[in-house]
């Protein structure tokens, strides 16, 4: 799996290499979060002040009707594991 | 026929003392809930709800360093006994405050197996044959199947006595079952005639995983004098319980299967979710931008100089990767 990567110093390898080492990180962590999809409901998790971006996404998937039908707590979000890592700017070559 | 809904109020094994070695999590299940079990080093047996309080982790795939239980996500650590949380290290000069704990379950150690309630209420009741004994617990037998159609199977399940299989197989009598009502099935052999000087006595309590699983965990009430035949008789209850397992499997395929069990899904400790749920962050430590409740639902995301608040309450926010 490529995620697209702006990149124009790194190899393809070290860029495939890194972005595998970062979503087999993921991977256990993920598949361990329970529910599966994220809950809309603040109260399912417990937020801190470095979650600020995280928490900012429930009120907004409410607004945009994200929710299960049925199941308000519920959302047809997934997880988003560490995503934000993979635009970070990589280490440059040596 | 076992309900499931006075199946909550009582003691239920949740895991064999030997599946707790030293500085494990193990992953228990009872009536759909998911529970971390660990041993501390003060022999404590903690059983709490499998989710870190932060993110929803299972803790099960935590860290056990012995006192305390690390989650594997962001490294919340939550303290043996209480689960209180006791060290967030996205904040390590503030103290987290006491209403951030994960819910315990009641536990205890009897008979060579970890016993759970996922309601307070009376002790785990003492069962005939085992009180004064060394017992030895079986392997634990998963079972996709109710667990009164399990019980229905060791109703008729049966078994040699440990002497006689040390005996070359010598042939033992066969003995008679006995349910007790109360969901914990005992199972007394009672030997015949000519095997009168070899006695066992098992006996089988099923654990509900869920309305559809369940595990039988049997307890001999005496541990075997040899190693040899400890293990011909763990080999002997495996086969017999392996075949009874086949056989509730196939009664069970016939069957139509039964709801799934959805516990509510809540956050903390029953006697700290009410603090909790009005401010899981206490008086003093709320962040900016988690008013959802008081504005309408929506999150606050603006900037720390508007709230109001002391610096020390709302730094600039810090969006790097975790």
């Amino acid at each position: 799996m490529m995620l697209c990567v702006l990149d124009d110093t790194s190899e393809d390898k070290v860029i495939t290499r890194f972005q595998q080492t970062i979503f087999g990180q993921d991977k256990p962590i993920l598949e361990n979060q329970f529910p599966k999809r994220l809950p809309l409901d603040p109260r399912a998790e417990t937020p801190i002040r470095a979650d600020k971006s995280a928490i900012a996404v429930p009120p907004l998937a409410v607004a945009k009707g994200c929710h299960l039908r049925g199941d308000p707590g519920g959302s047809l979000i997934r997880r988003p594991g560490r995503w934000k890592a993979l635009f970070a700017p990589l280490e440059p070559v040596p | 026929m076992t309900d499931l809904e006075t199946a909550r109020g009582r003691w239920h094994p949740i895991a064999a003392a030997h599946d707790l070695p030293h500085r494990h999590v193990y992953h228990g299940q009872l009536l759909g809930r998911e529970m971390a079990v660990w041993r501390a080093d003060d022999d404590h047996v903690n059983v709490w709800e499998n989710r870190c309080l932060h993110r929803g982790v299972r803790l099960s795939i935590g860290v056990n360093d012995g006192r305390e239980l690390k989650c594997q996500y962001h490294g919340w650590r939550y303290a043996n006994r209480t689960a209180g949380c006791t060290y967030i290290p996205a904040h390590p000069a503030d103290a987290p405050a006491r209403t951030i704990t994960n819910r315990i379950f009641p536990s205890t150690e009897r008979w060579g197996l970890v016993w759970t309630a996922l309601e307070e209420g009376a002790d785990l009741a003492d069962v005939d044959g085992l009180l004064h004994a060394k017992p030895l617990a079986l392997r634990g037998v998963t079972v996709n199947a109710p667990a009164d159609l399990v019980l229905e199977h060791l109703e008729g399940h049966r078994f040699l006595p440990t002497d006689a299989l040390a005996c070359l197989g010598r042939r033992g009598a066969v003995g008679s079952a006995r349910s007790l009502p109360d969901g914990k099935s005992g199972f007394f052999r009672r030997p015949s005639r000519q095997a009168r000087r070899w006695r066992t006595a098992a006996i089988f309590f099923v654990q509900p995983l869920d309305s559809g699983r369940s595990v039988i965990r049997g307890v001999l009430d005496a541990e075997p004098s040899s190693r040899v035949a400890r293990l011909s008789a763990l080999r002997h209850h495996n086969d017999r319980l392996s075949a009874l397992r086949d056989a509730a499997e196939r009664a069970a395929a016939e069957r139509p299967a039964p709801e799934p069990i959805t516990p509510p899904l809540r956050s903390g400790s029953p006697r700290t979710r009410r603090a909790s749920r009005a401010d899981p962050f206490g008086p003093d430590r709320r962040p900016a931008g988690l008013s959802s409740r008081a504005n309408g639902g929506r999150a606050r995301t603006s900037p720390a100089s508007s709230c109001g608040r002391s610096k020390a309450c709302c730094p600039p926010p810090n969006l790097a990767p975790y």
